[in-house]
């Protein structure tokens, strides 16, 4: 399946040899967690690989000129603080008031240089001349702070039903290749608490079915519920399929006919009826869930009350791809109840019109809003209607994910291309396009490719884990999102400075990301489905 | 590709009346200090909150504006004058106008404030108050909780700007660190519910000891 880049070490890619690297010749670096196997929450003997953060051999000009531009403005800064206490020390007995705003801001100015937690990088947009606030600190200073402050604790034991760590998931079908993860958000770490996400796939025959659940942050058995809507729903479709084409197998005929047809549309409309039942199934498991544990003591003690089926509320987002028999054409059928995110995108054309998003944003005053599987108004069968997505596309990737990893791409409609970047410059997904030859202006490129940002893992702090961030790139070298993902020689060259240790599976790779990568204020559990159709 | 991450503005609306001169004052301050140390050891409230102080006496005034958690300075404050606590809620609406972020096409919003208000006596810019009030209650924009500190306190005012009035009997340094310990526990609390209810109302933890909720 999925060969891992074997590059020189980092003394060895020198100038000369990167300007036509073999892969072949590529040698591993091991600088990433190495995560056991097992996705039993009880094996949690992950060992600590060890770590080389060596800084790279090859000469970054680009990272020198920023230390340099840092530096300037520093002085800058200074000579700002000694023109304020400056003019402090002239101030007459009746201030006016902007020069006592001046002397408060001075006041805090100092009192920043004294304090030893804070470090305040001023950086171009420095108001040089008048300061009215203090500079804000970017979100890269202050992850970098509270990275060191996330606590790690395990699942908590005496609580029923544990659920692991990690999942994941490596599929081949006969059509697809699905790739799964789901890891516990840092804020379920911090605590000790489950994580409440889930994802289910299966196949019938070339059919792919995915499902993916947000199990309710406030409720604390809702991960009961999104497990158990996963596999109805899941279970549900495979069998249904299998009646649906057994019975009636002129279906795979009339797909073919396109949507213009009268016979298509009719499939397509007997399809999403199955769809839309999966959900109505998902919901009855979870009720099914609740029953069986309504009596159970052990769930009364942990809530202090008995439990109520609003505590396996969750979201719901199914997508089903059905190739419709015409060469890299597919059928997409999804419903998504509450939020997350289901997006179809082709990474082979251009920007344009690459990206089709599967679901409703959230509705309500306040965004974010969200519904629930056992919200009485998300299963009537009109809000199911409404809720259900039907597209023949050739793009040729479907993403299904929870909102921890959705809220990191806002607004999805845009930022959906960055997903994927940030996939390929992490290297979990497209390694075999990595190209053999640079030209030297790729060079020049490849050495102003800022370094992966490298944070603590949070369940072990000594384990550093470097995360490349497109956004980070695009902003270093002056390209726009569509320009990256367009030209993705910048994205393969990015990717070449993560490596993962040997025999590392794709599956593997997308887990350490989702559990790795940072972003100010996401500590939500995060999933997501990769399917590569 | 918009840089913000959505931000948990905290207002705090201190009462600096004359009443609040000598020790309740001083236990203010530290009050705010102790907090800031208690939340700039949260990783999730470091990440998320956002903290302004508005203080009122006879009048009212943005002494920092909205600011992270990790660059906040402790205001100078000192006590004198009268209760403008009608004025500070104006104050409290014009900064929750320029400095809540809302939500656009292409960007979250910020979560909805939290504001904490502390009052020693009744305002006595009534007419103003009076005013206030009922924008404040129509703008619903924001979860107050407010607290009546000492004997003088009047609940009454205070609970036409919220549901939400804890009384605390004496204006002690106990008392008032209490009184800050709980909104540290509170903005951590609402830090942390984020994804479990956004919009709409946080659950506080419990008052502590010896604090009342008036119904």
């Amino acid at each position: 399946m999925n060969e891992i880049i074997e590059s020189k070490t980092n003394e060895a890619l020198g100038k000369d040899e990167l300007l036509t690297p073999k892969t072949e010749n590529l040698k591993i670096d091991g600088t990433m967690p190495n995560y056991s196997d097992n996705t039993d929450c009880e094996d949690n003997n992950i060992e600590a690989p060890k770590v080389s953060l060596e800084k790279k051999g090859i000469e970054k000009a680009a990272a020198e000129n920023v230390e340099h531009e840092n530096a300037e403005i520093e002085s800058n800064e200074l000579k700002n603080n000694e023109r304020l206490i400056a003019e402090n020390e002239k101030l007459p007995e009746n201030k006016s008031s902007d020069e006592s705003e001046n002397e408060r801001i001075n006041s805090e100015d100092v009192n920043l240089n004294e304090s030893t937690t804070i470090e305040t990088v001023p950086t171009e947009t420095e108001q040089k001349n008048t300061p009215e606030k203090v500079k804000p600190l970017s979100n890269e200073q202050v992850t970098e702070h509270t990275s060191a402050l996330w606590k790690y604790n395990p699942i908590p034991e005496n609580e029923p039903e544990p659920f692991p760590e990690y999942l994941t998931s490596f599929k081949q079908y006969p059509k697809s290749t699905v790739v799964g993860a789901r890891v516990r958000g840092k804020k379920h770490k911090h605590e000790g608490t489950n994580c409440d996400d889930w994802f289910e796939t299966a196949n019938f025959e070339d059919i792919t079915f995915v499902a993916v659940s947000d199990g309710a942050g406030s409720k604390k058995f809702s991960r009961v519920g999104a497990r158990a809507s996963c596999k109805a729903a899941v279970g549900f479709l495979v069998n249904a399929f299998e009646e649906l084409y057994t019975e009636n197998s002129g279906i795979r005929e009339d797909l073919k006919l396109g949507l213009s047809d009268g016979k298509c549309m009719e499939a397509c409309r007997v399809l999403a009826e199955k769809v839309r039942t999966s959900v109505i199934k998902a919901y009855e498991a979870v009720e099914t869930a609740f029953y069986m544990r309504k009596t159970d003591s052990a769930y009364e003690k942990v809530l202090g009350r008995s439990l109520k089926i609003s505590d396996l509320s969750g979201t719901l987002l199914i997508a089903v791809i059905i190739p419709t028999g015409e060469a890299k054409e597919n059928l997409v059928i999804s419903c998504q109840i509450g939020d997350g995110a289901i997006a179809i995108l082709d990474t082979r054309g251009g920007y344009e019109n690459s990206l089709k998003l599967m679901g409703i944003p959230d509705g309500g005053d306040f965004s974010g809003e969200t519904d629930f599987l056992t919200s009485p108004k998300t299963r009537t069968e009109e809000a199911l209607k409404s809720r259900t997505k039907i597209a023949v596309t050739s793009a040729d990737m479907l993403f299904v994910m929870t909102d921890g990893v959705a809220d990191d791409y806002f607004p999805n409609e845009t930022e959906m291309h960055r997903l994927y970047l940030d996939l390929l410059i992490n290297g979990i997904i497209g390694e075999n396009k990595l190209p053999t030859e640079f030209t030297q202006e790729q060079m020049k490129m490849f050495k102003r490719i800022p370094d992966p940002l490298v944070y603590p893992w949070v369940n072990d702090k000594n384990v550093k884990v470097p995360v490349q961030y497109t956004k980070r790139i695009a902003e270093a070298l002056g390209l726009s999102l569509e320009d990256i993902f367009t030209d993705k020689t910048t994205a393969y060259l990015a990717s070449l400075e993560i490596k993962y240790g040997e025999n590392v599976s794709q599956e593997e790779k997308l887990k350490i990301w989702l559990d790795n990568y940072v972003e100010r204020g996401s500590f939500d559990d995060r999933t997501l489905v990769v399917v590569s159709i | 590709m918009s840089d913000f991450s959505r931000r948990l503005p905290v207002y705090l609306l201190l009462d600096c009346s004359g009443s609040m001169m000598g020790e309740p004052i001083e236990a203010v301050k530290q009050g705010i200090k102790a907090l800031l140390s208690e939340l700039r050891g949260d990783p999730q409230a470091l990440e998320t909150a956002y903290l302004s102080v508005i203080t009122f006496d006879s009048s009212a005034r943005q002494v920092t504006p909205l600011t992270e958690l990790m660059q906040f300075k402790e205001p100078e404050i000192s006590a004198g004058g009268a209760t403008a606590l009608g004025e500070a809620l104006n104050v409290l609406m014009d900064c929750v106008e320029t400095e809540v972020r809302k939500s656009t096409e292409t960007q979250k919003g910020d979560w909805r404030p939290l504001v904490f208000i502390l009052t020693d006596g009744s305002p006595t810019d009534t007419e103003t108050f009076r005013e206030a009030v009922v924008k404040v209650r129509n703008m619903k924009a924001a979860n107050i909780i407010a607290c009546a500190a000492g004997s003088n306190a009047n609940t009454t005012y205070l609970k036409q700007i919220t549901e939400s009035v804890l009384m605390m009997n004496s204006l002690s340094a106990g008392d008032m660190a209490q009184f800050f310990a709980w909104v540290s526990g509170s903005v951590k609390t609402s830090s942390k519910s984020l994804d479990a209810k956004p919009g709409g109302n946080i659950e506080l933890p419990p008052p502590p000891q010896g604090f009342v909720i008036v119904p």
